[in-house]
């Protein structure tokens, strides 16, 4: 199991480290909630220096200085509201860190280049289309992926099966030639597992997979289908299109932002599912409840705590003045958390009356493939109602915590079910 | 009372309303977003209202409306 843990690049890059070097505390991985309410209780936006907020250091993944001032927006208000803006609170910062490894693609534009690039993008992502992935793709692999450990009685669920099917899927969507998928799941694999510890390395595969997705493109273009990739390159809004350079560098925004959370959302779906028996009981004798299962997994356990923005120009927010420059982080684990919003807000209670979160963001930056994300949990608790009977920690193991300062997940489900034979 | 407006040359469908306000928004199979008309129902207002903000591309609004005279 070990070495499946070691060949998955979703496995590698778990190690997250405070902008100072030091490491991030365990006690801090599996509960950065505590820490962030108080900084919160002092107010809805705190003020701080690059990273530093009082005794606690945010991750600076994005690479602002540190002598940058800085605001840390914890209610969800707020954090709507900085959001909805993309003008006023820029994602440009991206531009001088992912933007070199993955080419110029939606995380890092401001309106007005974003507005007119989303919306081409958008015409292949939309309720319908996404509908259509459904029957041909989500479900088919997904259950899939779920029937290959049904047998065994006892696997871990996230070495298993939550962190192999979201890379199937997008194979699939991006309809990659089967021959391939070895070569791209490789330089995937360094290009997001080395970016720490090997970064040449991963400069070099990310290079090679541009190239790789470069082609692809071209010979859609050449070759057209009723697939994605070609509904793209036919997508046209306001006389524009996309030309072959955005495209590639969307293809490749997909596979970190498309990948990673997918994983880590079902995953933790798992985790708080099977940490709460009588919901899980609940949910496993009715289907109507996935929805809320889905929504209250990205509520309280959300893959990413937290977003970057600048301001682009002198303003206020909640009452604070925001000098042009300051890096702003938007804390969405304290957002999605707000006492004033949600009563007893750590607990996860599939029951909650519906409330919007800000699990895939909000605003012009909202999660492109939200609904795509929604259809493969949708799918993972199907196969678990179908082939996991009787779904539970494994008694054998201690469980572990779902972990993670920047991006959270349960790393490790370890489940044992009935199985025709028993266990 | 408040009514939906939708700007549809800035709708892209992105659905978080119809997944937000199911009994207010529905996209057809053509992307085409409709929107009930009517006035917001005092048991919708609160997520209708949810719905406008988290708008993506911002085309949703309300507009405030007269009562409409009774008897």
């Amino acid at each position: 199991m070990a070495e499946v843990r070691a060949s998955n690049p979703l496995f590698v890059s778990i190690d997250e480290h405070a902008p100072s070097g030091e490491p991030i505390s365990m006690d801090t991985m599996v509960d950065p909630f505590t820490p962030l309410r108080k900084l919160a209780e002092q107010g809805p936006v705190a003020r701080g220096l690059g990273s530093r907020f009082g005794n606690l250091e945010l991750p600076n993944f994005w690479g602002h200085h540190e002598d940058c001032p800085s605001v840390a927006v914890l209610s969800y208000d707020h954090c709507l509201e900085v959001m909805r803006d993309g003008e006023l609170f820029s994602s440009d910062m991206f531009a001088q860190t992912m933007e070199m490894v993955i080419g110029r693609s939606l995380f890092c534009m401001d309106p007005p280049e974003h507005t007119s690039y989303r919306r081409l993008i958008q015409a292949g992502f939309t309720p319908a289309k996404t509908e259509r992935w459904t029957d041909e793709i989500i479900e088919p692999t997904v259950l899939r992926a779920v029937d290959a450990v049904s047998g065994k009685g006892r696997a871990d669920l996230a070495v298993e099966c939550t962190s192999l099917f979201p890379w199937e899927v997008m194979a699939q969507i991006l309809g990659l030639p089967a021959a391939d998928t070895d070569f791209v799941a490789d330089r995937l694999s360094r290009m997001i597992g080395g970016a720490k510890n090997n970064p040449v390395d991963a400069f070099m595969a990310s290079q090679e997979l541009r190239a790789y997705v470069a082609e692809h493109v071209a010979r859609t273009r050449e070759n057209p289908d009723d697939r994605f990739v070609s509904a793209l390159i036919r997508a046209e809004a306001d006389g524009q299109r996309l030309d072959d350079e955005h495209l590639a560098a969307f293809v490749m925004h997909m596979f970190p932002a498309g990948l990673e959370t997918t994983f880590r959302a079902a995953s933790s779906m798992l985790h708080l599912l099977l940490s709460n028996p009588d919901q899980l009981a609940a949910v496993m004798a009715d289907p109507s409840l996935d929805p809320a299962v889905i929504e209250e997994t990205l509520r309280v356990e959300g893959p990413a705590t937290m977003m970057p923005r600048t301001a682009t120009r002198d303003t206020t927010l909640a009452g604070l003045e925001i000098k042009k420059g300051t890096v702003v982080f938007v804390m969405l684990a304290t957002a999605n958390r707000d006492p004033g919003r949600w009563s007893g807000p750590d607990r996860f209670d599939v029951h909650r009356p519906a409330r919007p979160h800000l699990g895939f963001g909000a605003g012009p930056h909202t999660c492109i493939g939200l609904h795509l994300a929604r259809r493969e949990m949708s799918a993972l608790l199907k196969g678990m109602r179908r082939s996991l009977p009787g779904l539970r920690w494994d008694p054998a193991v201690p469980v572990p915590p779902i972990t993670g300062w920047s991006l959270r997940a349960a790393l490790s489900v370890p489940a044992v079910w009935n199985t025709p034979n028993g266990v | 009372m408040v009514r939906v407006s939708v700007d549809h040359e800035r709708c892209t469908a992105n659905g978080v309303c119809a997944s937000v306000a199911s009994a207010w928004f529905a996209l057809g199979t053509d992307d085409r977003l409709t929107v009930d008309d009517r006035p917001v129902t005092p048991a919708h207002l609160d997520l209708v209202r949810e719905a406008v903000l988290l708008c993506p591309t911002q085309a949703l609004s309300l507009i405030e409306i007269e009562e409409p005279s009774r008897r």
